[in-house]
């Protein structure tokens, strides 16, 4: 049954409760009655009032105790003194001592009831606003994290928890926990329970809040489950976007005598849709930003091909005889030279027209070689091998050039497909660029190991690192920071690896190094 | 005094390659075009030497080898090319036992030329 609210009525006269208690039963009040300070205390700890109507000359425990030791167990109750002809000064103290108002006696159930309801109007009205400044706050951020820490610190004042915490799912469908208040952090980082394991799996199945008091013992649900002991109370509140479990809400109180009740459930009703709603919220701004970056590299990713595949038909086109007018240069300087008649000085001259018609040849050769689509000769092969192979080649200069090359291949590696000529190749380019990185010497770690159903093959050098321009295109065709570079290398390398259906990947940052990731499928079977 | 025919539809190539010879001692038979040197080995000139660009119009340096050796006629041969991609010939080369690697790809320089001239007619 709907009551409008619960009153307690705290007076050692049974004929004045009883007369209240008739009078706002029938205007469709909950009327509980306690007979002394004492009593009324005991009777909070385990119910739930909205109201309570105090007689301030009691024996035993007075009006004035009493009401301080209500405000310290909730502060939210509505307290109306009911005060004595002349009690006025009393009156006026109670009020300063957290009394929402009083009346005098004798008084009528009508005003009584007008009281009540004006006490009543006024509490919605504080709560209206508290939560419109609440939503204010939760509606301020999209960012999940930020957003986690406004709820968590919010659950726990709005709820009056000495500790909380929020579980989301991860992708695995398991509940994690994503944020908490004073948790231990190793509970916080082990803790992964699927739907209907333990209490918040329970109350995440079930989609009903639950309260749990003094641990887990008593209930018949859990009995078997080991809890924390010093928890007093617990309340876990599941999530819900329409009819569907996004996370579940935790709040213990430790310290507070006052258990959670049903009416903390129902108060922070609207306040937990207000979190389910916003963390739905930041949920779709995240995944919204998974899609873009994703979709942002896959952009990249077909810019790229685009780009392999144009150049690929713009060397075809090349067939004509590009080279012929190179040989018209370097030959005619050649029977310059052959008169003899000029000088040292245009000698030299016509020497360095002869080398760079040479030198003209083979970028455009190596351009051939990017663009080609070469026939590759695959075969099984063992990709820790073919890597140490390279090394080994390269090991003399590297150390001559002070740099110590560390190496270390997975012991179970699957094998790959590969042409290690191809491959050795792409190898000997990413070590020739680390050597370079590194003038006065570093490290070259070289390591390989199972990526799923990939081999992932790591370069990482400690060298000058590269700038987010440079990173940006350093697969691109003529991408060169060196003098002397063709800027081809890198770009091979990408056509050869995206050939063996694998993938290229770098990370670097200016002054700190690089890491060139292979990626190479695993042969099947 | 040695015959090198020189077999180039690139005019200036052709110019360079006949000045060079020349002046390095042997008597250079020009054409600009696969039938014209067929043409020109059919009417009895016997060079000792031919140095042959690959792709022309009008007959190809290869079809200029195929051609020499069903008449008979098998002088050392270089061949030239001014393309970047002379893979696309591999099939062709191998009906004649040649590779890749027997081609030699312009600008290369006339000294190295004159070398493995001299080298394929027995000169060193």
């Amino acid at each position: 049954m709907e009551y409008k609210a619960s009153i307690l009525v705290v007076d050692d006269e049974k004929s004045f409760w009883e007369v209240v208690a008739e009078g706002f039963e029938l205007r469709g009040y909950r009327v509980v009655a306690a007979m002394s300070g004492e009593e009324c205390i005991e009777k909070i700890k385990t119910d739930t009032f909205h109201i309570i109507l105090l007689d301030l000359q009691m024996p035993g425990m007075g009006g004035i105790r009493t009401l301080e030791e209500i405000r310290k167990m909730n502060p939210e109750i509505e307290v109306i003194m009911v005060t004595g002809h002349g009690d006025i000064a009393l009156a006026t103290e109670s009020l300063k001592k957290g009394a929402s108002d009083f009346v005098e006696k004798p008084i009528s159930i009508e005003r009584l009831v007008n009281t009540v309801e004006k006490v009543c109007e006024q509490r919605m009205l504080r709560e209206t606003v508290l939560l419109y400044e609440l939503s204010k706050v939760i509606f301020s951020t999209i960012e999940l994290d930020k957003l986690l820490k406004i709820i968590i610190d919010l659950t726990m004042k709005v709820l009056r928890a000495d500790d909380a915490s929020i579980m989301l799912f991860n992708e695995k469908k398991e509940l994690y926990i994503a944020i908490s208040s004073g948790l231990d952090l190793d509970i916080q980082k082990r803790t992964r329970l699927a739907i209907g394991e333990r209490i918040a799996g329970w109350a995440a199945q079930n989609k009903e809040p639950l309260i749990l008091i003094n641990g887990l013992r008593d209930d018949g649900r859990f009995s078997d489950f080991k809890g924390r002991s010093e928890i007093q109370s617990a309340m876990i509140v599941p999530l819900l976007k329409n009819d569907e479990v996004i996370g579940v809400l935790n709040a213990n109180r430790i310290k507070l005598t006052e258990n959670f009740t049903q009416n903390d459930i129902y108060k922070s009703k609207i306040f937990i849709s207000l979190v389910s709603l916003a963390l739905d919220n930041a949920n779709l701004y995240n995944n919204f930003k998974n899609a873009q970056e994703k979709l942002e590299a896959t952009h990249m990713q077909l810019v790229q091909s685009e780009k392999l595949s144009s150049l690929g038909r713009l060397v075809s086109e090349m067939a004509h005889e590009v080279l012929n007018p190179l040989m018209v240069i370097s030959g005619n300087a050649q029977l310059i030279l052959m008169e003899g008649a000029q000088t040292d000085q245009v000698s030299k001259e016509l020497k360095v027209i002869i080398d760079e018609a040479m030198k003209a040849k083979e970028i455009l050769q190596r351009l051939l070689k990017f663009a080609r689509t070469n026939k590759a000769n695959l075969r099984k092969a063992d990709i820790g091998q073919v890597v140490e192979s390279v090394a080994l080649l390269v090991e003399r200069q590297f150390a001559a050039n002070k740099i110590v090359i560390r190496q270390s291949y997975a012991k179970d590696l699957p094998h790959v497909h590969i042409d290690d000529k191809q491959i050795e190749e792409v190898c000997m380019n990413i070590l020739n660029n680390a050597r370079d990185a590194m003038p006065d010497g570093g490290v070259m770690e070289i390591s390989a190991v199972r990526n799923g159903d990939r081999v992932r093959v790591d370069f990482k050098d400690n060298g000058c690192g590269m700038p987010d321009e440079v990173k940006e295109r350093v697969f691109e065709p003529f991408m060169t920071t060196k003098e002397k570079g063709t800027g081809l290398g890198l770009s091979v390398c990408y056509g050869i690896i995206k050939a063996h259906n694998g993938d290229l990947k770098v990370e670097s940052r200016q002054g700190a190094g690089t890491t060139i990731s292979v990626y190479l499928p695993c042969m099947k079977g | 005094m040695h015959t090198i025919m020189v077999v180039d539809d690139n005019a200036k190539i052709r110019a360079i390659l006949e000045e060079f010879f020349s002046r390095s001692g042997f008597t250079v038979v020009p054409a600009s075009s696969g039938k014209e040197a067929v043409d020109i080995l059919r009417k009895g000139t016997v060079p000792n030497l031919v140095i042959l660009d690959i792709k022309m119009s009008h007959g190809s340096g290869l079809d200029v080898m195929y051609e020499m050796r069903r008449m008979g006629i098998t002088p050392p041969a270089i061949l030239l090319t001014g393309t970047i991609d002379a893979g696309k010939y591999v099939d062709m080369l191998g009906k004649l036992g040649l590779s890749e690697e027997n081609i030699y790809y312009k600008p290369i320089d006339l000294f190295v030329l004159l070398d493995l001239v001299k080298k394929r007619l027995g000169l060193v």
